[in-house]
């Protein structure tokens, strides 16, 4: 149940986050079309804009409907969806019918028809097909009919690392340019654009995988919005304007390809301030980061303190049993909690701790916090452990003599001392933990990493995003190097 | 239990470790002022003994008796005991991480003693005693090894002890710094401290002890005068002993 709710609630987020730029009420005077730009030349980018056969149909329809368009980018496997939960008027994004997505959505008359093709380098040992079955590596879209095709009929076999999704076509191609694929699937209209954008690099193979047809979906509920679309993508074909939009839309794509990759080597300087407009100032994106770093920067201190609170009074338990025999019983408590944490994944004990211990609690970074405290609790009680029993005896029977107890002994003389001598490895487990805490987003907890993801899954940009935050916990972790190296200075007084 | 007026009463005190018998059905006793020196051949139980009277080592079996009254077995009571039981070790085991000052008001302060300005004013008194007030900031790694030891040493006086017990207080100490820790150690005597010192200075326990132990095998096999002890002591393993060391 909970795990339901978490994914609800999950979907509801990315479709908020994934919305939050576009309009999300539908008015009379809109009409709004959800698509996921970077499937040329169908949808992609040109410039800041939105454009492709895609777009250019729905503009077709708006302008018979006398409504303004509206147009959401998302990734393509929520632009269903958007239509499902009535985000979004009209899904153009190269949809290919299939039965499945029959049962959620009503489709239009076919406007293209495609193929499944595979891509594959230059020189391939793949011929066809049956060829993809003998242990290749295949990259597909996420949520695509290739995806569903190679599943059932080329790679059956279920979480296999055979098979990889990406979030668009291009990046796949990308991989497949650098050897960390043997052979793209996708639909033949990108497949054609996409080999005439890498010369040399990549071929199409003739024979489709495939062959399908592409619609427009929209809701069940709006049949009467069907039949106009109908109506339009009649008029598009019979006027011949639609194999226009085709043609200008091939010609467009593989312009802008060429504009992009010039723009590479004539001003890498003025690429990288776009992309820096983009990522980070374009609907004050950097506030993700803001967020993330804030909430990154609060788990890792209060995880720390509680670290240091139960890996000391571990550590003294620990050390008092292995020294006076006294404390059988906390010692074994101290074991067991020792052995379990010490010998789990954090990210595991994460899980745990959100959706079965804390399952009442909604204060995610509370959660995150406790999570990471008591992981790194496990390892700081050792380490002051090795502190402890680096002290010499003398250290403890001098205590003694004086008449001194053993808590103060333990207190003014011992731990001060081990404290010192673990210093350096007490901060290297600090450096981990900082971060470890970028797994905070397995429970959809929007730290530092996470906003990142959030920011890429916008941008469609991998560099500028995840840059940021590498240099980012650089920058944190240095600060605590620091900081600790202060520290570790004013501990060496006496020496 | 008897009326005697000894600090210590030790009766039948064995302690053995896994294989060894360190310190066999041991009996003694020191009274107030008096300054008793262990000696003896290396293994002969002598630092366990000193250890065994203020509960360092647990004994196995035997009796203490601290003015006449035995030592608990709880920790609350034996921490008391402690309190009035100076100790000085072989490796000074001052506390590095604290200031000299600190290392002497440490304990006299925590353990309820003496207030903070009065554990300090002690403690300058101390220094200034030894000479080496101007130290009192300094960290025990800044010091030599018969500083350390002297400061050691007034560091258990601090506590205002009934008696001191000294472990081979000058085995680690080069040779050069020996003379500073004896002379301390002597005035101390002078003044009618209660003292029990575990030693290989033969010369300087002949010349301080009001009594002489010699321990062979965990037993102690004389305690008598320095002179008795040392001329034409008629056990051949005593006359053996000091024959090597003399």
């Amino acid at each position: 149940m909970k795990y339901q709710k978490f994914l609800q609630g999950m979907f509801t987020l990315l479709l908020l986050l994934l919305c939050g730029c576009g309009n999300e009420k539908q008015s009379t005077e809109t009409l709004t079309l959800v698509t996921a730009a970077g499937f040329p030349p169908y949808e992609f980018i040109n410039g800041q804009q939105i454009v492709g056969i895609d777009v250019d149909i729905a503009r077709a329809v708006a302008r018979k409907l006398k409504r303004e368009l509206v147009v959401i980018d998302t990734k393509f496997d929520s632009v269903i969806g958007h239509i499902v939960t009535g985000k979004a008027d009209i899904a153009a994004s190269g949809i290919t019918v299939t039965e499945e997505r029959k049962k959620k959505v009503i489709f239009t008359i076919p406007y293209s028809r495609s193929a499944q093709v595979i891509l594959v380098p230059r020189n391939s040992s793949i011929k066809c097909g049956e060829d993809l079955k003998k242990n290749k590596r295949v990259g597909c879209q996420s949520g695509t009919t290739a995806y569903d095709y190679l599943r059932q009929h080329i790679i059956t076999r279920k979480n296999s690392p055979l098979l990889q999704q990406f979030d668009n076509p291009s990046v796949a191609v990308e991989a497949l340019k650098i050897g960390k694929l043997d052979a793209v699937v996708l639909d033949e209209e990108p497949a054609q654009v996409l080999a005439k954008l890498n010369p040399g690099a990549v071929v199409f193979l003739k024979e489709p995988l495939t062959s399908e047809e592409y619609a427009i979906a929209i809701n069940k509920n709006n049949r009467e919005l069907c039949g106009i679309v109908n109506a339009v993508i009649k008029e598009l074909k019979d006027s011949g304007e639609l194999r226009q939009m085709f043609e200008r839309n091939t010609t467009l794509a593989k312009q802008v390809r060429e504009m992009e990759k010039e723009g590479q080597f004539s001003s890498f300087f003025h690429r990288l301030s776009d992309d820096f407009q983009t990522n980070f100032i374009t609907d004050n994106r950097w506030l993700y980061i803001w967020g993330g770093f804030l909430k990154t920067v609060q788990i890792s201190f209060w995880a720390v303190i509680l670290g240091i609170i139960l890996g000391f009074a571990v550590a003294v338990v620990r050390a008092t049993h292995d020294r006076t025999g006294k404390m059988k019983f906390l010692n074994f408590l101290c074991r067991i909690y020792l052995t379990v944490i010490r010998g789990t994944p954090c990210v595991v004990q994460l899980l745990i701790i959100y959706f079965i211990i804390l399952k009442s609690c909604d204060n995610k970074v509370l959660v995150a916090c406790i999570a990471f405290g008591i992981n790194s609790g496990a390892y700081v009680a050792e380490i002051i452990r090795s502190g402890i029993m680096s002290i010499d005896k003398g250290q403890f029977e001098a205590g003694d003599a004086l008449g001194l107890s053993y808590w103060q002994t333990m207190r003014y003389i011992i731990l001060p001392q081990a404290l010192k001598n673990v210093l350096p490895a007490l901060g290297n487990e600090f450096i981990v933990l900082i971060k470890e805490t970028s797994v905070s987003g397995y429970i959809a907890l929007q730290d530092l990493t996470k906003a990142g993801d959030i920011i890429r899954s916008q941008t469609y940009d991998a560099f500028m995003p995840l840059i940021a935050v590498a240099a980012i916990y650089l920058a944190c972790v240095m600060l605590l190097t620091w900081l600790l190296g202060i520290f570790e200075r004013r501990l060496k007084r006496n020496e | 239990m008897s009326n005697s007026n000894f600090v210590f009463e030790v009766k039948q005190l064995t302690c053995e470790f896994p294989g060894v018998v360190a310190v066999d059905h041991a009996d003694f006793a020191i009274s107030p002022g008096e300054a008793v020196f262990v000696v003896g051949p290396s293994g002969s139980g002598k630092s366990t003994f000193l250890r065994c009277l203020n509960q360092l080592e647990k004994p196995t079996s035997g009796e203490i008796l601290f003015h006449n009254a035995p030592v608990g077995r709880k920790t609350k009571e034996i921490t008391r005991f402690r309190q009035q039981v100076g100790m000085v070790f072989q490796h000074f085991n001052l506390f590095p991480n604290l200031t000299i000052k600190e290392n002497i008001t440490l304990a006299p302060v925590k353990t309820g003693k003496l207030s903070a300005a009065a554990a300090d004013a002690k403690a300058l008194e101390l220094l200034n005693r030894i000479g080496l007030a101007d130290k009192a900031d300094s960290y025990p790694m800044q010091l030599s090894g018969g500083q350390k030891q002297r400061i050691a040493i007034v560091r258990a006086l601090a506590m205002n002890p009934e008696v001191l017990l000294f472990d081979e207080p000058t085995s680690a100490l080069d040779p050069e710094m020996v003379g500073e820790v004896l002379s301390l150690m002597k005035e101390l005597v002078n003044e009618g401290m209660t003292m029990i010192v575990v030693t290989h200075e033969i010369g300087f326990a002949c010349e301080c002890a009001n009594r002489m132990i010699f321990m062979d095998h965990g037993k102690i096999i004389a305690s008598e005068s320095p002179d008795s002890l040392m001329n034409n002591n008629p056990n051949p393993r005593i006359r053996e002993f000091f024959s090597k060391v003399l």
